[in-house]
């Protein structure tokens, strides 16, 4: 029996980005919410395991209200129930205060855990730091980069390969740990018509601040040590030609300054 | 879902159709499964679009109190267009501000999944992200429907109804119809152009709340078609629609035509400023009565744009009132505990006598002739155009020779006879 | 659960915190260049805060490295040598370092965006309860002494400015983000032998095993004198044929945006940006591609930019340096075509 939880993030679908046919101009909005892609790795690999040794899956998220049809696709992957926590005391928090809250709601919800997979990184942002600072938190080891997996339940003990820059390691670690999953370690499954079905008893329980407890100077932007002061365009470069138009005259243009300055021959 | 992962019956396509079955069947006591192919229902369903009153009223009484609706249709507007002027007419109804109205625009993605948390209530099992592929016979039965490889995804049940809208690969797969040919379906572009809503009713002429919903011809070459312009709470709806075919011959983009219309000088100005949300493209079934195909077999029942059961611009009003009745149906057969064609007939019966199968007949007898006659998508319009603006320019020159010049245009290039015989063929198009 | 508890405290004594500490990276048994450009993003910080530039660095026989470091700049240098940190494991570098920057306490640490040191910094966040901003590529101190730590928002069009209510301040930079400062022989710093205490049983994970392996795929995209890159400007994968054409006209390697990616047009090791490759060939083509700036960051330090894009407000026009309004599908047959007289004259 091995006892998983996965957490998983619902982020903006950046392949689903469209194009307006008539402007050119790239449609952002309506840009439809996906299970972040390291995430759904993470759930298959649970899966796996739960095939092979047993045990219970929970997935848990930390978003809006609408990440519930993210979890819900982890229930359709087989996952065994979902918890999210959903509050507007939760919003606007960084790696440290998102880590903080998801690591009281496991120690909270499934203490019992043996396992907790995470994503490499989320695609919205890309910072890859989250499930490192919930390993920390909780007091376990993590291992991160990981593309191989073989667990041994009755040693308490997990091989993991993680892969960084060039060269593979291959780790012995104990359980628990959290490991951050990426990709190339698995092929995720689509979900079956009567898993999806079977879905819909599965709990997925929503749980706000009051609920989960604990210091309320910890959540969201109150508790998270960076804030963002500022957003402004990137400063222009100066000294760039620019020719409207298009015509052959500006590529013949183009040719000459390219060969001029030996950048082709 | 029993353990063989059985059902009383399936429904393919949360659309309109689909889920009026599934809610009429739920509601009579009948395990449902409602399959929807979208993330959820609507994600990806396109209409223009008007929401009519009648049938939903009877489906859900009061929907309008609930339902997310943009705004109340008392606005109904016909415009006849040339290249670069325009004839619009406006009627106005139902404008002293009192519910319910008779049609209400929506979007689609908010209204399918409102209507189909509708049939959940009900009981309704709805399976969303779930792309059926196939149906499952046995012994020249429907017995169920296939998402997949394997038994996981397999489901079964007394009966199947395929809901699946203007493509329906279910209805092809179990010999009902065909897939659609370029002259059976009409396909149409929209974009959605948000602007505010005092705008909208500025623009318009509209109080608070109050909608229009505008038709064109005109604008598609001389083909079977036109444009449209509803207004959403916050956003326009603008689009055209062109017979299949006749876009193929015409050898142009869709967004190509979508892109004039919106420039032409009597719809740019609603728009100006407008910034484009989304754009979409999907057929619609423009096949007439002669192409409703058959409706059930054993096992199975089709509904809704499924079985082409659309009358441009009305469609969801008429895959409501078939999804209802196919649901009835299911109840008898339920009752009777026969899923057979015979006593499915009671379907084909029902339908028969419905406003649906009516109003089809009668939008079938202008059909034909609008295909095959590109005086009406083209010269007319043009026509009425170039009088209008001849008689009403002031240059010194009397109006009765412009009277008079205008009946010889006309004469030379349509002839009184001709037109009355295009008149009266075209009668079916009259709203 | 040692660490769940007041999270947000430093805040309280700011002002004892003081100095610039960089973290030094092994890599195939030496510093690598990200970290000693890091000593000089130190010294840029020092201009305005005047406090001493710090370098760490960790390993199992490191000692002989201080005076390269001091060399790059740094006045300081603590060494931590023990045999168990020959390689880098969480546990024990987090042991160690954590303890160094909590004796001496600088207001700012600096790690390279490299996967190992993205990975030890944010446990090191965690341990010490401090913030930590991801992947920055620009760092400067505001007028309240506060590091102002640059990187792209997630918007993509523009750069985001954050900052650190805890400390020390650390921050992740983006290799080639700085250059680093000429080797200077004279410049020496005071060495600090740090007594590291570590036991095996200290050390959760166990590495069993290591091999090296040879990146291959799209290397000629970092090492390529020409490259040009397709975005989503193409519309979709079919229409890339005149992209494949012109690249092999010009003797281009391909690169592409996320989004091109992402819908599989073009295989994943051919990203450019922040998430993908960042390059510098002589020449570089941005074909159909708005010029994010997670984009950009990746492609900036090019020779030449040349940008093709139909909307004269994309932000690309903004940093290359030859830009042509235009639609590529007119443009760019155009272009290959006037190539091939060049190469037939040639
Ligand atoms: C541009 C345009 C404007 C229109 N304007 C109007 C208007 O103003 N008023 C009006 O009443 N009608 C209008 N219509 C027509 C109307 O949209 C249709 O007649 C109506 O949607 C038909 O409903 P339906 O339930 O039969 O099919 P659909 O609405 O097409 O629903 C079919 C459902 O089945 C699902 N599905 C399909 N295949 C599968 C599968 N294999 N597995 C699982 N699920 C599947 C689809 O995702 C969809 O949810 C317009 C149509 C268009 C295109
Ligand atoms: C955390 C994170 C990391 C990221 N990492 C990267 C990264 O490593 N690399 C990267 O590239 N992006 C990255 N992105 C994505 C980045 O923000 C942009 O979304 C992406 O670069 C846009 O790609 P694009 O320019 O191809 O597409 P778009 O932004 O859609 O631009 C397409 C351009 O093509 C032009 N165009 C359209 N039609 C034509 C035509 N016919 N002729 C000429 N021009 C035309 C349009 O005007 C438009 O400017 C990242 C984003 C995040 C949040
Ligand atoms: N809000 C969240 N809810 C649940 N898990 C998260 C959340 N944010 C990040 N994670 C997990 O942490 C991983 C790394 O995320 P990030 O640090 O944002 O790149 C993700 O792949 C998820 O597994």
């Amino acid at each position: 029996m091995v006892n998983s939880v996965v957490c998983v993030k619902q982020v903006p679908d950046v392949a689903e980005l469209r194009i307006d046919p008539m402007t050119h101009n790239v449609i952002r909005e309506g840009v439809p919410s996906i299970l972040n892609p390291d995430d759904r790795i993470g759930i298959e690999e649970a899966v796996r395991i739960k095939e092979k040794h047993g045990g219970r899956i929970t997935v848990l998220s930390m978003g809006p209200p609408q990440a519930k049809a993210a979890l819900f696709e982890c229930l359709t992957m087989g996952a065994d129930n979902a918890i999210l926590l959903s509050d507007r005391a939760f919003a606007a928090a960084d790696t440290l205060a998102t880590a903080y809250t998801l690591a009281r709601a496991i120690k909270k919800y499934r203490n019992d855990f043996d396992l907790i997979i995470c994503g490499r990184r989320a695609i919205d942002a890309e910072t890859g730091q989250t499930g490192i600072q919930i390993a920390e938190q909780l007091d376990i080891p993590h291992v991160a980069y990981v593309k191989n997996v073989e667990l041994f339940p009755e040693q308490r003990k997990v091989v993991v390969k993680r892969e960084v820059e060039d060269h593979i390691e291959t780790i012995e670690a104990p359980l628990p740990i959290l490991l951050g999953v990426m990709e190339g370690l698995n092929k995720p499954r689509l979900a079956t018509l009567r898993e999806i079905i079977r879905s819909k008893n599965k709990e997925i329980k929503v749980v706000n601040v009051v609920e989960l407890g604990g210091d309320l100077n910890l959540y969201g932007l109150k508790g998270s040590p960076t804030w963002v002061a500022k957003v402004y365009p990137p400063p222009p470069k100066a000294g760039g030609i620019i020719k409207s138009g298009g015509t052959r005259e500006t590529v013949t243009e183009l040719v000459k300054i390219l060969v001029e300055k030996k950048l082709i021959n | 879902m029993d353990a063989e992962g059985k059902f009383d019956a399936i429904v393919v396509g949360a659309g309109p159709a689909g889920t009026t079955a599934a809610l009429t069947m739920a509601r009579g006591g009948m395990k449902v499964a409602l399959l929807e192919r979208g993330e959820y229902p609507g994600a990806k369903n396109v209409f223009g679009g008007v929401l009519y009153r009648w049938p939903l009223e009877e489906i859900i009484p009061k929907f309008w109190e609930t339902a997310p609706l943009e705004r109340q249709i008392v606005d109904h507007r016909f415009m006849v267009m040339s290249k670069d002027s325009g004839l619009l007419l406006s009627f106005k109804v139902d404008g002293r501000g009192k519910a319910p109205y008779n049609g209400y625009t929506a979007i689609r993605a908010k209204f399918d999944k409102w209507y189909a948390s509708k049939a959940e209530e009900a009981g309704v099992t709805l399976a969303t992200s779930a792309v059926v592929d196939d149906i499952i016979m046995k012994d020249g039965k429907v017995v169920g429907v296939r998402a997949g490889p394997g038994i996981e995804n397999e489901l079964y049940a007394d009966l199947v109804i395929a809901a699946d809208g203007v493509n329906s690969g279910l209805a092809v797969r179990a010999g009902l119809r065909e897939p659609p040919s370029p002259d059976q379906v009409a396909l149409g572009v929209k974009e959605v152009v948000e602007l505010p809503a005092e705008a909208i009713e500025a623009r318009f002429n509209l109080r608070k709340g109050e909608g229009t919903r505008m038709e064109t011809m005109g604008c598609t070459h001389g083909k079977m078609g036109g444009g449209f312009v509803y207004t959403n709470a916050n956003s326009l709806s603008v689009g055209v629609v062109i017979l299949l075919s006749h876009l193929m011959e015409l050898k142009m983009k869709p967004y190509e035509l979508l892109d004039e219309f919106k420039a032409h000088p009597s719809i740019e100005p609603f728009i100006e400023g407008g910034k484009a949300k989304e754009y979409s493209a999907h057929l619609i079934p423009e096949a007439g009565y002669k192409g409703v195909p058959r409706l059930y077999r054993d096992g199975m029942m089709i509904a809704g744009d499924a079985a082409y059961l659309c009358s441009y611009p009305e469609g969801t009003n008429l895959a409501m009132a078939s999804g209802m009745l196919a649901g009835k149906a299911a109840l008898h057969a339920k009752k009777n505990n026969d899923f057979s064609a015979k006593t499915l007939s009671v379907y084909h019966e029902m339908m028969n006598e419905s406003y649906v199968i009516k109003e089809m007949k009668r939008k079938d007898s202008s059909h034909t002739a609008m295909l095959n006659n590109p005086r009406i998508f083209g010269l007319y319009p043009d026509l009425i155009n170039e009088i209008l603006a001849d008689v009403l320019h002031v240059n010194g020159e009397t109006k009765t020779a412009k009277h008079k010049r205008a009946k010889s245009k006309f004469r030379d290039k349509v002839g009184l006879l001709r037109a009355l015989r295009d008149a009266y063929s075209t009668r079916g198009m009259a709203p | 659960m040692s660490q769940t508890s007041n999270l947000i405290t430093g805040t309280a004594d700011i002002e004892s915190w003081k100095g610039i500490f960089v973290y030094v990276e092994l890599k195939d048994g030496k510093p690598r260049d990200a970290s000693l450009e890091l000593l000089a993003a130190a010294h840029r910080l020092k201009e305005s805060l005047g406090e001493e530039v710090s370098a760490g660095i960790l390993g199992k026989e490191v000692a002989g490295f201080a005076g390269m470091l001091a060399s790059y700049g740094a006045e300081r240098v603590y060494v931590a040598e023990h045999e168990l940190l020959e390689h880098f494991t969480p546990d024990a570098y987090t042991s160690v370092l954590s303890r160094i920057i909590l004796g001496n306490k600088p207001s700012i640490v600096l790690y390279p965006a490299t996967p190992n040191c993205r990975d030890f910094a944010s446990k090191m966040a965690a341990r010490l309860k401090t913030g930590l901003a991801a992947d920055c590529i620009d760092l400067k101190i505001n007028e309240k002494k506060q590091m102002v730590q640059i990187r792209p928002d997630f918007g993509g069009k523009d750069l985001s400015e954050i900052l650190t209510k805890t400390r020390p301040q650390m921050v992740t930079v983006r290799p080639g983000s700085f250059t680093k400062l000429e080797l200077d022989t004279s410049r020496k710093a005071k060495i600090k032998k740090v007594d590291v205490k570590l036991k095996p049983e200290d050390i959760r994970i166990r590495i069993l095993d290591i091999k090296q392996f040879k990146v291959e795929g799209a290397d000629d995209l970092v090492k390529s004198e020409i490259v040009a890159s397709a975005g989503m400007g193409f519309g979709n994968k079919d229409r890339l044929q005149i992209f494949e054409d012109f690249a092999k006209t010009i003797g281009a390697s391909m690169g592409a945006s996320r989004p091109v990616v992402e819908r599989g047009w073009l295989s994943r090791e051919r990203q450019v940006g922040q998430s993908g490759k960042t390059i510098a060939p002589k020449l570089y083509f941005a074909i159909g591609i708005s010029g994010s700036v997670q984009h950009r960051v990746g492609v900036e330090n090019s020779g030449f930019i040349v940008a093709i894009n139909n909307d004269p407000n994309a932000p690309i026009f903004k940093f290359c340096n030859y830009g042509i309004v235009g639609d590529l599908f007119k443009v760019l047959p155009m272009l290959t075509e006037e190539l091939k007289k060049v190469n037939n004259k040639a």
